[in-house]
């Protein structure tokens, strides 16, 4: 666990960056620091690893107040992606990642196995990317390599400054996506700041909302989304909040249970069906479209009452809940089918239990 | 001028240089007789002198043109280079050699010397020199030894008494020691040029980085002196200098006065400062703070953020200043001769002033191929100590 007790900065120049601020940032997850440029957010992680010294006020980590730690030995322990990458432009990827390990004096072999499943762990083919000068990468491929070079020597803590900040909207999404799969492999001590608020919204267990030096709320996520403590807190998750907050959970826990008829089946099955419609499966279980109950008529086969779904109407268990609404909204249906890898039907997601779910947080 | 289909691309500037190197073989003289040391020069063609020669020139030089047709490769336009920096040296050679026998054949005062054909295959072989050095770019090490191969070759020839023959080295005989001792003093002067310049520049370029109180006036005070002429430079110093000698005769006993090494070697470190600092001061802000700050963040020592990622970076480009001052203080050395402070600039205006013309080239060979030696040796470090990732930052921004 990291600790800021009473933590201050005010640079030489008076100005007052980070004012008393006091939190707990757990282990094994990633809590984000979220604000207004200039708010204090870079200023705040940099005091966690002795870039910049308090004013006054302290940060244990573990226990232990870090100014009574080497400087140097305390960073090497601690993985950094600072704000604009900072890539050594003189230094090949494969150099640029093996900062640390050199510097901890790694034996080469280690520290060549290591690279390669750093590599491609961040996505990138060692055999491609090894030798490649950081001019010669994308923003994106660079961003990559900043963060394979904050984890080479699988520090416990890592501090992340906008790592994925100078690219498109679309690759950052995807840098986004790959980093939740790598954090929840590696669970490590993540704090990251930025000040996109989706970004916050896709990657953060915690969330430090900032303004002008201070922690204005600090809380988990869909705590902060669910009841913004202040004006500005609630302005700074934007108008779209309950969509924010549906975008935090998964269709997986709030499905419902429904009974799906068998197209291949009699039409008995019928009998059953309290609603107005009901899901159709084929012999293996796999969903195929829906059925009308009100279409009923005595001696046709089921089939020929078949509706059947386009891929756009189905939702795996993995989506959120705002996908799922946004189908919704798409298709003009108050209710969604949940499928799993194989298509096979797992069952209902109805716009009634999302409003419920809003409605109750 | 880059052809992307296929390997074949036509280098104008090669083509140039070959062309001109055809020529020097069938010119009406390549190396010219004269019965004594003033009267009128009789050309001779090459193919006169020895058809062997001829032929072995004219067949090199297709293997040049060949080599020129691939120039988009490093390799053959590095080998292009190398055969046509060294086709003079090869003439040069055939001169000699024959020099004696066709001196004996004219008379016994008889002197033997290059003429237009010789001269023309040396701007040849320096058009070609250059062409290659353009499409090698970012290859310093290429470039360093496309500059010292040719003028290490003509050196050991020179030295190598094959030469002997020519009526230059006979000029250079009849001086020898003069000759080794103002090489040695000019040498000297230069490095002590550029070495204060170093010393004083380097210091200079760093606290400009760090302040730009600092920044304006020096550069400033560099850039001035950069825009007085040598030679009025040289003139300007002569007063104060006699001055201060006269007034303290500590100087005068340190062999300091208004003319001689003194005024001379102030000018020199004066205009060594602004490359050099100059330099020093961009290779600094190349080093982009986020890079330290990541060197410092990730747990590097002061030690190690200054010599595995200040000096890397910097490094190439404060040589390239280095490299620029050197060139120019080889130069200049030459005309502080003027003021009496020796170096090969001494034959230079012994030569002048008696129209001696061999006397004038022994001042005047040597300082070019000093000048030449020192690119191509500076050059040849920065490639070596140049991180591939700073390559394209190195080139001098004059
Ligand atoms: N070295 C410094 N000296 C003086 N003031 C500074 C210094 N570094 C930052 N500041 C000021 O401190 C405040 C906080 O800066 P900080 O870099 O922590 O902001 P930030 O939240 O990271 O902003 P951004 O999102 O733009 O990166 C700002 O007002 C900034 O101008
Ligand atoms: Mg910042």
């Amino acid at each position: 666990m990291i600790k800021l007790e009473g933590i201050t900065k005010r640079y030489d120049d008076r100005t007052l960056a980070v004012d008393n601020v006091s939190l707990e940032i757990p282990s094994n997850q990633l809590t984000v620091l979220i604000g207004p440029s200039g708010c204090g957010k870079t200023t705040t992680l940099k005091m966690i690893n002795r870039i910049i010294s308090p004013t006054s006020g302290k940060i244990l980590i573990d226990g232990r107040d870090i100014s009574t730690v080497d400087a140097k030995e305390l960073r090497r322990g601690i993985g950094y992606v600072i704000q604009n990458i900072g890539l050594f432009p003189h230094m090949t990827v494969r150099e640029n990642i093996a900062t640390v390990p050199r510097l901890l004096k790694w034996e080469k072999s280690r520290t060549q196995l290591r690279l390669d499943q750093l590599l491609e762990l961040v996505g990138l083919e060692p055999s491609v990317f090894s030798d490649k000068l950081p001019r010669e990468l994308s923003g994106g491929q660079a961003q990559r390599v900043g963060v394979a070079r904050a984890l080479a020597a699988d520090p416990p803590i890592v501090l992340m400054d906008e790592p994925f900040g100078a690219v498109d909207p679309l690759t950052r999404v995807k840098l986004q996506d790959e980093f939740v799969r790598i954090q929840k492999e590696l669970s490590k001590t993540i704090v990251f700041v930025t000040h996109d608020i989706d970004e916050a919204i896709r990657l953060a267990d915690r969330i430090g909302v900032m303004k002008d030096g201070k922690v204005l709320q600090y809380d988990s996520a869909e705590d902060i989304l669910a009841s913004p403590k202040n004006k500005f807190v609630h302005d700074f998750m934007g108008s779209d909040r309950a969509l924010k907050r549906l975008s935090r959970r998964s269709v997986n826990e709030f499905m419902e249970q429904s009974k799906p008829l068998f197209v291949s089946k009699g039409w008995e099955q019928l009998k059953e069906v309290k609603e107005s419609f009901v899901w159709a499966v084929d012999e293996e279980g796999k969903l195929i479209g829906w059925i009308h109950v009100s279409d009923f008529k005595e001696g046709k086969h089921l089939s020929e009452m078949l509706t059947e779904l386009s891929d756009d109407e189905m939702l795996s268990a993995e989506s959120t809940v705002k996908e799922a609404l946004s189908r919704m909204l798409e298709s003009g249906t108050m209710a969604l089918p949940v499928i799993g890898k194989e298509k096979e039907f797992l069952g209902q997601i109805s716009m009634y239990k999302i409003q419920e779910i809003t409605r109750n947080g | 001028m880059k052809n992307t289909s296929g390997n074949l691309s036509v280098n104008m500037m090669a083509i140039l240089g070959i062309a001109i190197m055809f020529i020097s073989p069938i010119f009406p003289g390549f190396i010219s007789v004269s019965e004594t040391r003033i009267s009128e020069p009789i050309p001779v063609r090459l193919a006169t002198v020895s058809v062997v020669a001829f032929l072995a020139i004219v067949a090199t030089t297709f293997l040049t043109l060949i080599f020129s047709l691939y120039s988009r490769r490093n390799l053959l336009s590095f080998l292009m280079g190398i055969t046509g920096g060294l086709l003079p040296v090869a003439g040069f050679a055939v001169a000699g050699l024959s020099a004696g026998r066709l001196a004996e054949a004219t008379g016994p005062f008889a002197r033997v010397s290059p003429s237009s054909g010789l001269w023309l295959a040396v701007l040849a072989g320096y058009v070609i020199v250059f062409a290659a050095m353009r499409t090698l770019e970012d290859n310093k090490i290429m470039r360093g030894l496309l500059v010292l191969v040719p003028v290490v070759a003509i050196t050991a020839l020179l030295l190598s008494g094959l030469l002997a023959d020519l009526s230059i080295m006979k000029e250079f005989a009849n001086r020898r020691e003069r000759f080794f001792s103002e090489f040695a003093r000019h040498m000297m002067i230069c490095a002590g040029a550029v070495g204060f310049g170093a010393i004083i520049g380097i210091p200079l370029g760093v606290f400009s980085n760090r302040s730009a109180r600092v920044e304006k006036p020096v550069f400033a005070f560099v850039n001035f002196i950069q825009t007085v002429p040598g030679v009025a430079l040289f003139g300007l110093l002569v007063a104060p200098l006699a001055y201060l000698s006269r007034a303290f005769p500590v100087l005068r006993q340190l062999g300091i006065g208004g003319i001689g090494w003194a005024p001379a070697m102030i000018a020199l470190v004066l205009y060594s400062l602004l490359p050099i600092t100059r330099n020093t001061y961009a290779s600094l802000k190349a080093i982009p703070a986020d890079t330290v700050e990541a060197g410092v963040g990730m747990g590097m020592s002061k030690r190690q953020v200054l010599f595995r990622i200040e000096i890397p970076i910097s490094l190439p480009i404060v040589l390239a200043g280095v490299r620029t001052a050197a060139i120019q203080a080889v130069g200049n050395t030459a005309m502080a001769a003027i003021i009496g402070a020796g170096g090969l600039g001494v034959f230079i205006f012994q030569g002048l002033g008696q129209a001696a013309m061999d006397l004038v080239l022994l001042g005047a060979i040597p300082v070019v191929l000093l000048a030449l030696f020192v690119d191509g040796l500076i050059q040849l470090l920065i490639g070596i100590v140049t991180p591939r990732g700073v390559l394209e930052k190195t080139d001098d921004k004059t």
